[in-house]
């Protein structure tokens, strides 16, 4: 097998280099615009914050055991012709079988304490909450960065490849409101205002309808990135207690007595109604122990079961809270953390278990990172860059962009990666006519494979 | 609109709907004498609604914060479905969607009982004294971090959120002002073992003068009110929150005007602004449908119909539905609005109908009218103004027993709108 890998380090250079916040200047031909082009300053930057923490990678825990496969091959090896030429794809998946899931960590997810550089910059800025070199979780194939330790369940999705880690994501002008930041990234129109939300719209522009609600399933809450001109998701907010419960005498007269009198937000609760109840049932957890995860791998193990029933649902999206961490963050975080990290790999899990594993394509979402410097309540106020997650067969592991610890914006990580590049890789994968839901043409993260 | 429909909108928009047993004498009463009922509980005899927290174990122990949190839940529930100073309620549930704070943070059941308490103290007082006391109301030191905020490292938290979502509005403010004000708050502690009692310690807090919102001298929490509530955007901010909650979500921005004119002019009074609002009702300003949330609709379907659920039906069911009691979803409040027809919230509202139409005692008028089949009376005895549409009606058309037909009344857009 041919394997191609980029070399991160270029790569974040050039991203840094290029475009960054602004919608890509000439990337009409293709979805692979240049991106190897030398950096010019910012790479500078980028290469010095991963040089001068060279010598502490070494410190890394063994954790996450050496990389063994042919797949963790070191990046200089890679060429950028190598990568245009030879794309690795896994078993192809028709792009009607494919569901994107979304998951929100709503409250502003901590991005300093996700993707930690290693250097000393950082220790002074957290010196309560800094989280220990030799603890950290290695992403195979990068240096100068590792993951928090909570996020080792996350290991053999690492190892094999599976999840890209994209640092300093945002958009220019950034808020440090919770509200209005997750405007901006529900319509992924920062700062203007948008009828519809970013996913409203790929649903609308794929051949969504009102009286198609399964397409799109909001879980733990619903949300506005959802929302589209002609489509309308379906808003489950606890699977477990989503039943009716008439008695069995008088159940069908009544649902047909309700859809009239409710109209089409009846029918499509009694349609989400019969799917959720026709779901193979989850694997009992206790919830208490640390390996069975919290709220956030329940719905992931829900997400994975409604993919498993195999309806034409594209989008999935989890909102999951608790990232707000003003104080007290390390206990916090790291639960938080370690829930996403066993629901997303117990969610691969299960789908691979059926077969599935190919379908599914994980991204993270957050209003904004955290300030760099720790307040005095052991937590962290409201920045802006953040750190996030793609994870599937469908991407190329490791890391995109870096954080740049040295030129902070008022005390906060400035946003190198817009927020619509992230999207556009989600997008690209699902076949969407991507600048036309992104209303431009954005960077390509080359996360794709 | 006639003079019914007026009075059956009045109740179900600035209180929680009419209790089955003064349903009739209330639409004879007419409209003048229930809006000054609502205003003026006092002048009309109505009974003061008894404390509802009083004599419950809400201490914070550590296992117990759920079930403090859900006794607590429920008695409040109880006091709304059983109160004859519905306004009263009303502007407490008003605040506590505004003025935030969440009992999964807070973790003390009785801190949050005494949140809801300053809202029936202050709920219809003065704007700056309100804004005042939930600065330095104990749950919301823990809420929003203020109780770790000190001199030495501000906490930002409370301070922007009084700004963003509490008084002003994005827009109304800058960055320097947030951490300005993060450092006038400090020095505020909780002592979360007396009933979350709050204590102002002056070692933790930095009294430099701050430049705020225009003002130079801004150094502690009077400071920072005084400043807060002199901005011209408060007024308006609050005028429209409140305004959108009991006259609609399309408002327009005249009427908005009309009442933050009101609220400024009494020297932020909230019940000159409430009776305001109640006089706009009276000229039918209406800002469109208001989509009533899961928790004054199972008020309103309780109080209409007699029905009274038990607490464990009351909050499994709301917390299905997606709304419960000292739990917001956020700092800003419940959505509200077309989120109420989410699929779950359909469905949790059918199954606590479903509860309520088999908890509804046999001889009430509304099952009765549901039995017989006679709809018109349906609608009236549930207290709505106007009679059921051609698509409830198809619906009830569907359903043969009683209960069924007395279920789908409640979760029929007539009911759940107003």
């Amino acid at each position: 097998m041919t394997l191609s890998r980029r070399s991160f380090l270029t790569w974040s250079a050039s991203l840094a280099a290029g475009a960054g916040l602004s919608a890509c200047r000439s990337a009409g031909s293709g979805s692979r615009p240049a991106l190897d082009v030398p950096g010019t300053s910012p790479a500078a930057t980028t290469s010095s914050v991963a040089s001068s923490s060279a010598a502490t990678s070494s410190a890394i825990s063994s954790s996450a055991a050496p990389d063994t496969t042919a797949l963790t091959a070191p990046p200089s090896t890679a060429s950028a012709a190598a990568r245009s030429t030879a794309p690795v794809a896994p078993a192809v998946v028709a792009l009607d079988d494919r569901v994107l899931v979304v998951v929100q960590l709503s409250g502003g997810n901590d991005g300093l304490n996700t993707l930690v550089p290693l250097t000393g910059r950082y220790h002074d800025l957290r010196p309560t909450i800094g989280l220990k070199d030799d603890a950290l979780v290695r992403i195979p194939g990068t240096d100068g960065y590792g993951l928090h330790s909570s996020l080792e369940p996350l290991g053999k999705l690492l190892r094999s490849g599976r999840v890209a880690t994209v640092a300093s994501v945002g958009y220019a002008n950034p808020s440090r409101s919770h509200f209005v930041a997750l405007d901006n990234w529900w319509s992924a129109t920062p700062n203007q205002p948008s009828a519809t939300g970013w996913l409203g719209r790929y649903l609308d522009l794929s051949g969504g309808t009102a009286d198609k609600p399964l397409r799109a399933i909001a879980l733990g809450s619903g949300v506005p990135a959802l929302q589209g001109g002609l489509s309308h998701p379906t808003v489950v907010l606890d699977p477990d207690s989503f039943s009716i419960k008439a008695p069995s005498s008088s159940r069908a007269a009544l649902l047909n007595g309700w859809k009239k009198v409710g109209g089409p937000s009846a029918i499509a609760a009694i349609t989400a109604v019969d799917l959720f109840g026709a779901l193979a049932p989850r694997a009992a957890s206790a919830g208490t122990d640390e390996s069975e995860g919290g709220d956030i791998t329940r719905l992931l193990g829900t997400a994975a079961e409604l993919i498993v029933a195999g309806k034409d649902t594209k989008v999935i999206h989890i909102s999951t809270t608790g990232f707000d961490t003003h104080a007290g963050q390390l206990v916090t975080h790291a639960a938080l953390l370690n829930d996403l990290a066993v629901g997303i790999a117990h969610f691969f899990d299960r789908l691979d278990s059926a077969g599935l594993g190919d379908r599914a394509l994980v991204l993270t979402t957050s209003e904004f990172g955290r300030r760099a410097q720790e307040n005095g309540s052991g937590g962290t106020d409201h920045g802006k860059a953040g750190v996030h997650f793609l994870a599937g067969t469908g991407v190329v592991g490791g890391l995109i962009g870096s954080t740049d610890l040295t030129t902070l914006d008022d005390g906060d990580i400035k946003p190198a990666i817009d927020v619509r590049s992230l999207y556009r890789s989600a997008l690209d994968w699902l076949g969407a006519p991507t600048s036309e839901v992104l209303l431009g043409q954005f960077d390509d993260l080359g996360v794709l494979r | 609109m006639d003079d019914r429909t007026r009075i059956a909108r009045l109740h179900r928009r600035f209180g929680f709907g009419l209790h089955a047993q003064d349903m009739d004498a209330a639409f004879g009463r007419g409209l003048a004498t229930e809006a000054d009922r609502l205003l003026h509980p006092d002048a009309h005899g109505l009974p003061a609604a008894t404390d509802p927290f009083a004599g419950l174990d809400l201490a914070p122990v550590a296992a117990g914060v759920r079930k403090a949190g859900a006794l607590a839940g429920n008695a409040w529930l109880s006091r709304m479905v059983a109160s004859e100073r519905s306004l009263q309620e009303r502007m407490a549930w008003f605040w506590h969607g505004l003025l935030v704070s969440n009992l999964a943070k807070v973790k003390a059941a009785d801190a949050m009982a005494n949140q809801i308490r300053l809202f029936w103290s202050k709920g219809m007082g003065d704007l700056p004294s309100l804004i005042r006391a939930i600065t330095v109301d104990p749950a919301m030191l823990v809420y929003l971090d203020g109780k770790d905020s000190t001199g030495t490292t501000p906490n930002e938290n409370y301070s922007r959120e009084l700004l963003e979502l509490f008084a002003l509005g994005v827009g109304h403010y800058t960055e320097a002002d947030v951490q300005a004000g993060a450092k006038a708050l400090t020095g505020w502690k909780v002592n979360v073992r007396t009933g979350g009692s709050a204590a102002f310690v002056g070692r933790a807090h930095d009294d430099a003068r701050q430049a705020y919102l225009g003002s130079t001298g801004v150094h502690d929490v009077d400071t920072v009110i005084e400043a807060v509530v002199a901005q011209p955007s408060c007024a308006p901010y609050i005028a429209g929150k409140f305004g959108r909650a009991v006259l609609g979500p399309k408002l327009s921005a005249d009427a908005v005007a009309h009442l933050s004119d009101a609220f400024m002019t009494s020297g932020l009074k909230i019940s000159s602004l409430v009776s305001a609002a109640v006089d706009l009702h009276l000229a039918d300003v209406d800002g469109g449908p208001i989509v009533i949330g899961p928790v004054p609709w199972l008020v309103m379907a309780e109080r209409a119909t007699g029905a009274r659920l038990n607490s464990g039906v009351r909050l499994t069911g709301l917390r299905a539905a997606g709304q419960v009691p000292f739990l917001p979803p956020n700092v800003a409040g419940w959505p509200g609005g077309q989120a109420w027809y989410g699929s779950a919230t359909m469905v949790g509202r059918l199954n606590l109908a479903l509860a309520v139409a088999a908890a509804t005692p046999p001889g009430s008028a509304a099952l009765v009218a549901a039995k017989s089949g006679d709809w018109a009376q349906l609608s009236r005895s549930l207290g709505l103004g106007s009679a059921f549409g051609s698509a409830t009606l198809a619906g009830f058309a569907d359903v043969t027993d009683a209960f069924s037909r007395l279920a789908l009344a409640l979760v029929s857009p007539e009911f759940v709108e107003v």
